[in-house]
């Protein structure tokens, strides 16, 4: 206590200039209109960029939640928007199609999961290519899923780890991807080379096929939703003798630029498997 | 001592009655830029001796009188605190060899002489002076107009301290 005395008494001065500009200070904002507003002035744009520095970092801080969150939202919009195209009902005539809308109204159930997934190592120099997603068993993954991104097909699931996966890319001489073009159904397959260009086979020579077109999915083998965009006709080739065109195909995903992909597992697969394994021994 | 209290007394009222009465209407008749403040000298003209803490606590009551008549509460108490509190360090900084003579000597021409007198005084109105018309804009963004108007005032009020000091000699 004397101490603290003594200390006052030898820092009188400053202390009760420190306390008199103080309160000078108060009476000046309280009661002058002038120094009032500038100070309010002043003090909000203190204020509003003491708060806009918080939210940025706070946001920055939160950046990978949002990215998982959007993520997981994508994947909920894409299950129901390919549930969506699955439900066409051609009624009598095909001049006639009603679709169905599958979200408000309970027709079917979904047809496909879709489960966000990282690519977490990739390659389409080599022959066969491989893409390794960080999503597995755990999370639902299961073998033979398609895989694709937000603009194109990126491969098939082969091989599942509890909590990774390994997909066959596009870029692997055995995947053969069955793709529509202008309503004729071809095979898509890679034969090495251009890692963005694809051939596309069995497309009969009675048909025109333009450059530009639109390659989608069939749908047909439920590894990938029908209508999913594949790429566009970039060359077209006859063979001497042939039947069917060598149409060479533009990938719309560059296959070694995907990040963000999405797995997608049908639903029904099981059952159709079933049905077919009835006709193999037939 | 009651010599001392006395004179300092009888000084307080006539220099605040002249600023409020007779300055600040000169003042206002010319021009934004010259205004003419006498009263920091009663600060200035305290005894050497008193503690700052007393000196800063008759700062502000000066400095709040001087408001009330001026109608801006705390921006003249704000200079005066500040440079009452300034006196004593700026009296160490222009102490002359062998300290200040004389039995309670006051910051004045008879103590110090002309020379420093004018450079002491000149430091420490232009303290004040800056002082309030920073507390005036209240923001350092018009640096060159409050710094303008330190240095005008400056000129007029010293100016008319030296006619002070040369009609009334004050010792005490």
């Amino acid at each position: 206590m004397q101490g603290l005395l003594k200390l006052l008494l030898q820092n009188g001065g400053i202390i009760s200039f420190i306390l008199m500009e103080a309160l000078c200070f108060f009476i000046i904002i309280h009661f002058n209109t002038k120094q009032a507003a500038v100070w309010d002035n002043t003090f909000g744009i203190l204020a509003g960029n003491a708060l806009e520095q918080r939210r940025k970092m706070t946001r920055f801080t939160h950046l990978p939640e949002v990215v998982d969150s959007l993520m997981a939202e994508n994947a909920a919009l894409k299950s129901e928007l390919i549930s969506r195209q699955m439900v066409r009902v051609h009624l009598l005539d095909t001049a006639y199609q009603v679709r169905y809308d599958s979200v408000k109204g309970t027709i079917r159930t979904a047809q496909y999961t879709v489960i966000p997934c990282d690519v977490i190592g990739n390659s389409v120099h080599l022959e066969n290519n491989w893409v390794m997603l960080n999503k597995g068993k755990a999370d639902g993954v299961e073998p033979h899923s398609g895989v694709i991104s937000k603009s194109g097909i990126v491969g098939v699931v082969r091989h599942v780890g509890n909590d990774f996966s390994l997909a066959m890319s596009v870029l692997h001489q055995q995947v053969r991807v069955s793709a529509i073009l202008r309503g004729h159904l071809g095979s898509l397959l890679w034969t090495g080379g251009d890692p963005t260009v694809m051939q596309l086979n069995d497309i009969p020579k009675d048909i025109e096929p333009q450059l530009g077109d639109t390659i989608l999915t069939s749908g047909y083998s439920l590894m990938f939703p029908k209508n999913q965009l594949i790429g566009t006709v970039v060359g077209i080739d006859l063979p001497k003798g042939s039947n069917f065109y060598a149409i060479k195909v533009k990938l719309s995903q560059s296959p070694g630029a995907s990040d963000q992909v999405y797995v997608v597992r049908s639903l029904l697969k099981s059952s159709v498997d079933s049905l077919q394994q009835k006709i193999s021994h037939e | 001592m009651s010599n001392l209290l006395t004179a300092n007394l009888w000084r307080f009222l006539g220099i605040l009655a002249a600023q409020v009465l007779i300055f600040k209407q000169a003042s206002e008749a010319i021009g934004p830029y010259f205004n003419i403040f006498l009263y920091p000298l009663l600060l200035l003209l305290l005894p050497m001796v008193i503690p700052t803490a007393l000196a800063v606590l008759i700062g502000f009551a000066l400095g709040i009188v001087v408001d009330f008549f001026y109608a801006t509460p705390g921006v003249h108490a704000g200079a005066s605190v500040f440079s009452a509190f300034c006196r004593p360090l700026l009296l160490a900084a222009f102490e002359p060899k062998g300290g200040y003579s004389g039995k309670d000597p006051i910051t004045s021409p008879h103590h110090l002489g002309w020379q420093n007198f004018l450079l002491i005084a000149g430091v420490f109105f232009f303290l004040h002076l800056f002082w309030y018309f920073a507390m005036t804009e209240f923001t350092l963004v018009y640096f060159g107009s409050i710094l303008l108007r330190t240095v005008a005032s400056l000129l007029i009020s010293v100016l008319l301290l030296v006619i002070y000091m040369g009609l009334f000699r004050t010792k005490t």
